[in-house]
């Protein structure tokens, strides 16, 4: 059974999968962790004294100005960063082409806008001085900026709403214990906690997957099979005219394995994709729900999208040729123990 | 005619030759057939009549290769079917024998023309020879008009002609009946042996198995099977 969930993860994974957007932020690569969820419920009194303490600690700081016609704007992402703290934040993504900014007029993009020289965000005329090349397509879009240029363009100065910082100075977790102690107030999760937090709803997900999977395998095979058994009894009288008027009994069975060819296989055309479909929603549903429940930041929540992955030619090759082989096998199975339990081959006298 | 005559004459279709056949069960030992002698010729049609138990089914499974003698020798259009393969005795059954039976037995998913066409299906016949036929035996029949029917949206007067055309469709060279008309009433059965009569014309050999006594009015000859032996009864008048 578990090699039943492994494929039926396998398959699920070939052709899409569900991922909020923060799930990706998180799961995909970056070094970064999001600590403070705040928006308009912190002062700015508050807000600059984190900012110092930030700095005090020497953790780098991320700023996005929490403006939502800022984070609509074109559906791109900006990110403020600090010039100074742009390359080590984000040299995960890699910065395969330009250099990183000197000045706040400088910025660096996505390879969305691989052939773009200059860019204007918020009618301010920034050159693009470098593009990295993010191995998921909606990293393509981001935008980062000096976050002081960004807060003064925005007018959204020293109203920090997501703080980022490195797993490099996670690693340090005294500052991190010493920042929670000092601000007890303040939900700082970690990429740690993040991860455990994703690794339980990995593990649940898991779980279910393999009941679902169980079950659904079971109840299946048992009812495809009580199906056919039936079907197969009940024209138990027409396979005995056949045999009299002159079929052999390969034919019968030759008719049987392609009928049950031909049944499983639409089953499967149409209940793989359901399946994988209604299981995906449900997945997805589940993270946002668990997302909304840890107050994440509800800008990265914004509901699910299905993604569409790569279509890997030699992963579908090997499913359909698996696919094929299980229908094959199960309809011979079937079919074979049918004739046997009716015994369909056999010519029965019929005067 | 005489032409015909001299055929049935000199043309054995079915010859029995002192044919026994034994059913041993746990409790006892059951001798059916003591020692069957008949021989058809092409063209008859032959009644056999007897009590139940007489042993009419055995000898009707015995000839249309359903099941074996023990002892004995049966041909059938010059073919010692005493040591057949199963393969040769499905070919014979699918290419020399007509089957009808006293419950039709028709595929009830296939339409009237498809149950009438499944022989020539199984000996792999084009489509276009298969409905060339079908439409000719249905025309026979008076069954053009249910062509795409079903055997359930048929009287069973007319289930019965469907089974017999079916019978017919690979030109078997005997076509044998059980009790074809013991689930008709009058009307139909008499319907049933006119048609079975009118095969005459075709030079068609035909066994029917039955009780009814309105059989002898189509028969050439007529036999009684009884403790196992089976014996002419007297000849028709007609």
């Amino acid at each position: 059974m578990a090699l039943l969930t492994d494929y039926y993860s396998s398959l699920t994974s070939t052709f899409f999968r569900p991922f909020p957007e923060y799930d990706q932020v998180v799961e995909r690569g970056t070094s970064y962790i999001q600590l403070i969820p705040t928006g308009s419920s912190i002062s700015l009194d508050f807000q600059t004294e984190l900012d110092s303490t930030f700095q005090e600690h020497t953790i780098p700081l991320l700023i996005v100005p929490n403006s939502e016609d800022l984070l609509s704007f074109y559906n791109n992402y900006i990110f403020g960063v600090p010039i100074s703290q742009q390359k080590e934040l984000f040299k995960s993504l890699s910065l395969q082409q330009g250099r990183w900014p000197q000045n706040s007029d400088e910025i660096i993009v996505g390879n969305k806008y691989l052939d773009m020289k200059n860019m204007e965000v918020l009618n301010h005329n920034f050159t693009i001085v470098g593009v990295f090349f993010p191995q998921y397509s909606y990293l393509d879009r981001i935008i980062i900026v000096d976050h002081t240029k960004l807060e003064q363009l925005s007018n959204n100065v020293g109203k920090t709403s997501i703080i980022f910082i490195s797993k490099a100075i996670e690693a340090n977790s005294d500052k991190i214990s010493f920042f929670e102690k000092d601000y007890p107030e303040i939900d700082v999760l970690t990429t740690s906690e993040i991860e455990e937090l994703h690794g339980q709803i990995g593990t649940f997900m898991n779980n279910l997957t393999q009941v679902l999977s169980v079950f659904t395998a079971g109840a299946s095979i048992i009812f495809v099979f009580s199906l056919e058994v039936m079907n197969l009894f009940s024209r138990k009288a027409d396979f005995d005219i056949l045999r009299v008027l002159g079929s052999s009994s390969g034919l019968i069975l030759k008719t049987i394995i392609m009928e049950n060819m031909i049944l499983l296989g639409l089953g499967i055309v149409i209940g793989v994709p359901a399946s994988v479909g209604i299981f995906s929603i449900l997945y997805a549903f589940i993270i946002v729900k668990v997302n909304t429940e840890a107050q994440f930041f509800s800008s990265f929540s914004k509901g699910f999208r299905f993604i569409f992955n790569p279509f890997h030619w030699e992963l579908f090759l090997q499913n359909i040729l698996i696919i094929s082989s299980a229908v094959f096998g199960f309809a011979l199975l079937i079919s074979l123990i049918g004739m046997h339990r009716y015994q369909l081959s056999q010519l029965k006298q019929k005067y | 005619m005489a032409e015909n005559s001299q055929i049935k004459e000199h043309t054995i279709i079915i010859s029995l030759k002192n044919v026994e056949k034994t059913y041993i069960t746990y409790s006892e030992s059951l001798h059916i057939l003591r020692g069957v002698d008949l021989e058809i010729s092409r063209g008859e049609i032959v009644s056999i009549m007897g009590p139940s138990g007489s042993g009419k089914s055995t000898l009707l499974n015995i000839l249309g290769l359903l099941d074996t003698y023990d002892s004995g020798v049966y041909t059938i259009a010059d073919i010692d079917t005493s040591n057949l393969s199963a393969k040769m005795r499905q070919q014979i059954r699918l290419q020399k024998i007509g089957f009808v039976f006293q419950t039709f037995n028709l595929i009830q998913t296939l339409t009237v023309e498809q149950n009438i066409e499944l022989p020539m299906n199984l000996l792999k016949k084009s489509q276009e020879e298969q409905h060339q036929r079908s439409a000719e035996l249905l025309a026979e029949f008076g069954m053009t008009s249910k062509t795409k029917k079903f055997p359930y949206q048929l009287s069973i007067g007319e289930q019965q002609r469907v089974a017999i055309a079916r019978a017919l469709v690979n030109d078997p060279v005997i076509v044998l009946c059980d009790e074809p008309t013991g689930n008709l009433d009058e009307e139909n059965a008499q319907i049933i042996l006119n048609h079975l009569a009118k095969l005459k014309q075709f030079n068609t050999t035909i066994l029917i198995v039955s009780h009814n006594p309105s059989v002898k009015e189509i028969t050439d000859r007529n036999f009684i099977l009884s403790h196992g032996k089976i014996q002419p009864t007297e000849p028709n008048q007609n």
